[in-house]
């Protein structure tokens, strides 16, 4: 068989290619492979950090840091860092992080003109102001922080913000943060929680976003308004809502609900999605007693006009489940597709395979108003 | 889509190139109608051994130098495009991997020295799409595995002595003290 060395002969930008596909411990020991790849990493404008192996191999923190300094510091310093991915693992067993070590950490590499920035911590920490003060970055996904008190916030060129197991001290702190992102496109605020609601919060329409998925602890809320120009939204219906803003780029809607579907608020919201194409349905996995209702004799328009796939979450085959799913199937036009998820959380949620063969012929058997729909199962 | 095309099967690609943009639309606005006109004018592109294919504009639109080049000379396409990079092989399997939709898997059923090939001129050809998919994918061979591994693999000769390599080891400690030293 072959026995040249066809990929020493690859450029070196297709080689520090390749290698940016890997973590910077494994970029790094591919130095040893030949002299032709000895100073590849170094090129590589990544840096992608993860302390599993060290927790794995019994190393502390401080051994981890020296790693995170040295693959920075080896570096020629003029040359910009594209993106930071810093990676702790909850099950870190040493309880001494080095808070200060990785504030300067993340201080050097943000200074690097560093535009994608994606940090996980092992436990909530207080997230260093400068994180929220680069001009540089693009990308931000940052997990497990919380933010007791905000600095100066300035991200002209931030497009994504995605936010996990996040903590702010005040709901004004976010405010502010997407006050201070012009042009952001994705945001995400995902398991969000606050401690004091403020009095005075300026929440405004952010008119770059395109794509938004929003789950905040419910006893808060974000404005819908902030996300009305979107193309995508995800969010948690809140019971008490009273008005939603109109959407009027909306294609895509998720909606979930905390405990009891209110089918009401449901069929609200998609009227104010005059171009609503693609409609999931996040069925709380509880089972509680429904509110009673009645569905709409007059079908909102874009469900009779606009809507092609459907898909119902956590699906059990309750009364008003079935009846939406009906009404869907022989109100829609245009529906190419109707999605039934039958998701099995230890013991499945229909009592029998009867039942579910029952459930599959009665939607089968329903009136459809568009002759091209397809019914799909997935469990 | 390839060789020397005729009119009808002008108008069969202009459908197929119709379809393959509805797919890709799926991450942005979801089908929305396009009110523009579609240049049906394939483009010439000749390789190294002298083959001209035709291929679809929406095709070589992902070829960033060859769109550059057409650009850059006012969308002159009358003429063959040459790719002194490129064999007739090798352009082939490109059109293959788009039509079949970058399926990896399909790269995989490919010999080693084919995907070197195909990279050479994903490069070249300055595709982001594939030279990304193709990429990963020899990263994926070197992902965990030993030193020696690699050099087995892809038949890298060790160039350094035993005392060069050990003293790479011993500046990089700090490196290599994340995981076992394996080789």
């Amino acid at each position: 068989m072959e026995t040249q060395d066809k990929i020493s002969a690859l450029p070196d930008e297709v080689l520090g290619h390749i290698l940016s596909f890997l973590s910077t411990q494994e970029a790094i020991s591919t130095s040893l492979v030949s002299k032709r790849w000895q100073p590849l990493w170094l090129s590589i404008p990544i840096l992608d950090l993860d302390d599993i192996t060290f927790i794995q191999n019994g190393k502390s923190y401080s051994s981890f840091f020296n790693f995170a300094f040295g693959s920075l510091l080896a570096r020629n310093v003029q040359q910009p860092l594209k993106l930071a991915r810093l990676r702790f693992n909850s099950c870190g067993y040493d309880n001494n992080f080095p808070y200060s070590h990785f504030k300067i950490w993340v201080n050097a590499v943000i200074q690097r003109g560093l535009e994608h920035l994606q940090i996980e911590m092992p436990r909530p920490f207080e997230l260093p102001n400068i994180i929220l003060n680069c001009k540089t970055l693009v990308v931000l996904k940052l997990y497990r922080f919380r933010v007791n008190a905000l600095g100066l916030v300035h991200l002209p060129a931030l497009k994504t913000l995605h936010l996990d197991n996040f903590t702010m001290l005040e709901t004004w702190h976010l405010a502010k943060v997407l006050h201070e992102c012009p042009i952001l496109e994705d945001l995400r605020a995902n398991n969000m929680f606050f401690y004091n609601k403020s009095d005075v919060v300026e929440f405004q329409i952010m008119p770059k976003l395109v794509k938004a998925e929003i789950k905040v602890n419910f006893r808060f809320e974000i404005p819908l308004k902030v996300a009305s120009n979107v193309e995508y939204l995800r969010f948690f219906i809140k019971p008490d809502t009273e008005c939603f803003p109109v959407f009027h780029n909306l294609i895509h809607l998720e909606v979930s609900f905390w405990f009891v579907v209110r089918w009401n608020l449901v069929f609200e919201m998609i009227k104010h999605c005059p171009k609503l194409q693609t409609f999931v349905l996040f069925l709380p996995l509880e089972s509680f007693p429904p509110m009673v209702w009645t569905f709409p004799q007059i079908v909102p328009e874009c469900i009779s006009s606009k809507l092609r796939r459907c898909t119902i979450m956590n699906y059990k085959g309750k009364k008003y489940e079935l009846q939406f799913a009906k009404y869907i199937l022989q109100n829609s036009r245009a529906l190419q597709s109707m999605t039934i998820h039958n998701k099995r959380v230890r013991n499945t949620y229909f009592a029998n395979p009867q039942d579910k063969i029952r459930i599959l012929q009665e939607l089968a058997m329903c009136p459809k108003s568009s002759t091209t729909c397809k019914i799909l199962f997935k469990s | 889509m390839g060789e020397k095309g005729e009119s009808s099967k002008s108008a069969m690609l202009k459908h197929a190139e119709e379809e393959e943009l509805n797919t890709k639309r799926l991450k942005t606005v979801e089908g929305e109608e396009s009110n523009m006109v579609e240049e049906t004018e394939n483009i010439k592109l000749k390789t190294s051994d002298e083959i001209i294919f035709e291929v679809e504009p929406s095709i070589v639109k992902e070829m960033v130098t060859i769109q550059t080049f057409i650009e850059d000379n006012n969308n002159e396409t009358s003429i063959p495009i040459p790719l002194p990079n490129v064999t007739s092989n090798t352009l082939r399997r490109i059109l293959e991997f788009k039509a079949r939709g970058f399926d990896e898997e399909f790269v995989k059923t490919l010999g080693m020295d084919e995907v070197f090939e195909l990279i050479l001129a994903a490069n070249y050809l300055n595709m982001k799409t594939l030279l990304d998919i193709l990429t990963k994918i020899i990263a994926d061979f070197i992902k965990n595995k030993s030193v020696e591994f690699v050099r087995k693999f892809f038949n890298i000769v060790n160039d350094f002595t035993p005392e060069e390599e050990a003293k790479i080891r011993e500046e990089n400690a700090w490196a290599f003290e994340g995981f076992e030293c394996d080789d």
